[in-house]
Order: structure tokens, then sequence, then C-alpha cells
């Protein structure tokens, strides 16, 4: 709520400069130029904000899944995951999800030892959820090796 | 990175549109039909620009999180970064949240512990109260076991 409020006083900020623009009252530039001052830090207080909430827009892609929670008074779906290829820090994700498709993810989730899960779509929150076959990188394929293993300049 | 990144680009915009904004305030002469189109444009771009900055930080954890008692729901222990990432429900709440707790070594070892032993307890809860700092909360996982004799 207090997010909203945030973006709502910035639209006032934003409208009290362009009424000072156009009509050059010479009381309003003083308020117009406060009211600019303080529109630069409402995106970034509103975003304080809004930490630690669920995101409704998750990216296509892949995740690994640390948690998830089904409301399945409100049929969302709650993931607590890592995306795959980005940064270490998980994310918290919300998905429209009733509860038969819940309980058929969790049925085939149980198949996998890696459960990573690829989202796509979105288009009108019909998100495409599915479990993949996630095989992790041989990061020692080809010829690397193990730095103490490399030959020295006097071998 | 690339959400951080997208993020601080699209503030430079909304920064630069509002620079762009407070130059015209100081011009006088916006009589022409171009430079009155452009202000209302930029005018727009500066009210819309943070709707799309929204989404580049919603989800992640938030460092400060709120004194009080939550269902734990999951957790990721972040050793290189000193850090405990927690998915949890507060109380009387549909909606759960995400919150960072400051590292400890101890806990990180029991959380390891029951992670491997998840499924023989019932229910899991974080209790946090106020800390010498703002990001730096008092915090206590309690976990029972579904047969406590065990």
């Amino acid at each position: 709520m207090s997010y909203l409020v945030l973006l709502g006083g910035l639209v006032g900020c934003v409208l009290v400069i362009l009424v000072s623009v156009f009509f050059k009252w010479r009381w309003l530039k003083p308020l117009a130029v406060a009211a600019g001052a303080v529109a630069l830090w409402l995106p970034l207080l509103s975003q304080l904000q809004t930490l630690g909430a669920p995101n409704p827009y998750p990216p296509d892609g892949d995740y690994r899944i640390i948690s998830s929670k089904l409301n399945d008074a409100h049929d969302m779906l709650y993931i607590f995951a890592e995306a795959m290829g980005a940064d270490t820090t998980p994310r918290m994700y919300q998905i429209p999800f009733d509860l038969d498709r819940y309980e058929r993810l969790t049925d085939t989730g149980a198949d996998y030892t890696q459960q990573i899960l690829r989202i796509e779509g979105g288009n009108g929150d019909d998100y495409d959820i599915v479990y993949v076959d996630y095989t992790p990188p041989d990061l020692l394929k080809g010829d690397m090796m193990r730095a103490y293993r490399s030959p020295r300049p006097d071998d | 990175m690339t959400d951080l990144i997208s993020f601080l680009l699209l503030y430079a915009m909304f920064a630069a549109t509002l620079c762009f904004l407070f130059a015209m305030l100081f011009v006088h002469d916006t009589r022409h039909w171009w430079m009155r189109g452009a202000v209302v444009t930029v005018g727009l771009v500066a009210v819309a620009l943070p709707f799309f900055l929204a989404p580049k930080t919603l989800g992640f954890p938030s460092p400060w999180p709120p004194e009080g008692r939550y269902e734990l729901l999951g957790w990721e222990i972040d050793e290189a970064d000193g850090a405990f990432y927690v998915f949890v429900q507060p109380e009387g709440q549909a909606v759960p949240r995400h919150y960072r707790l400051p590292f400890d070594l101890a806990v990180a070892l029991e959380l390891q512990k029951v992670t491997a032993e998840r499924s023989i307890y019932k229910e899991m809860t974080l209790e946090i109260a106020k800390g010498p700092k703002r990001d730096q909360p008092l915090y206590d996982f309690t976990f029972e076991r579904v047969f406590p004799d065990e």
C-alpha cells in the first residue's frame, strides 16, 4: 500500500513541475524545484518498501527450487528459487496456480534429484511450468586440469 | 547482477528526465509546439519509468525483517555472502516474505542437519527480535520433531 502511495506522490510531483513549466507562475517555481528534489528519491523509497515481497513477473528461464508454498485459497503459488546462471541470491516469485496443477507438478518433481523448474510464458498470467532434466556442466572436460597437476617450467 | 544493472540504468534515465524538466523550468521560451510536446513526453516518461523499475527488485530479500514469529518454509545458506536467506510466512498473513539474516556458523550447521532429515520435523518456526543494528536482528530457529522422544 505504502508503495502505491509513494508512486502516487511521484506522479503528483511530476505534475507540479509540468504545471510550473507551462504556466510560469512565479510562486510555483520554488514548489516545483522542491517537488523535483523529492521526486528523485521517491522511486528509491518505494523500492525499499517492496524488498522481501514476491515478484509476480518471473522472467522466463530455469530455476533451482529451494522451497515452494501453495496458497490454495487464492490459487497462488509462491516459489523460493535461485535463477540458474544469475547471481546466487535467491528470489521469491508468485504465480497463479491451482491445487490440481500443483499436485501434478510435485508428483513429477519427486522423480528428479536436482529440482530445476523451467518457467515460460506469462501472457495473461498463464505460466507454463515444468521440471527439466538438468545435468550440471562438466568443468573438467576437455584439457582442463587442476592447477596443482599442471606441469611446472622445470619439469 | 543483470537486474541491478538494468535497475541502475532505468533509474539514471528517470533522473535524466527529471533534470530535463528542471531545465525547462528555467527556459522561458516554451511557445514552440515541439518544445511543449517534448516537455509533455518527457514528463510522461518520468511518471512511467518508476513502474518499470519495480519488478527489478521485487522478490529480492529484505535485510530489515520486522520483529515477530514466522512459519519457516525454506532457507538457503550463503556462507560466502555471510547470510541466511529465509522464506517465511508471517503469522496471520497470506503472503510469504523473503528475508536476509546474518550468518552464524552454529546455526548453519543446525540448518544443514535439518535439511538432511527434513521429513522428521513437523513444525519449523523463526522468531525475530530487535538486534544491535537494524540489519543485524536477533533470531532463533525452532524445529519441532514429529516424534519428540526419538
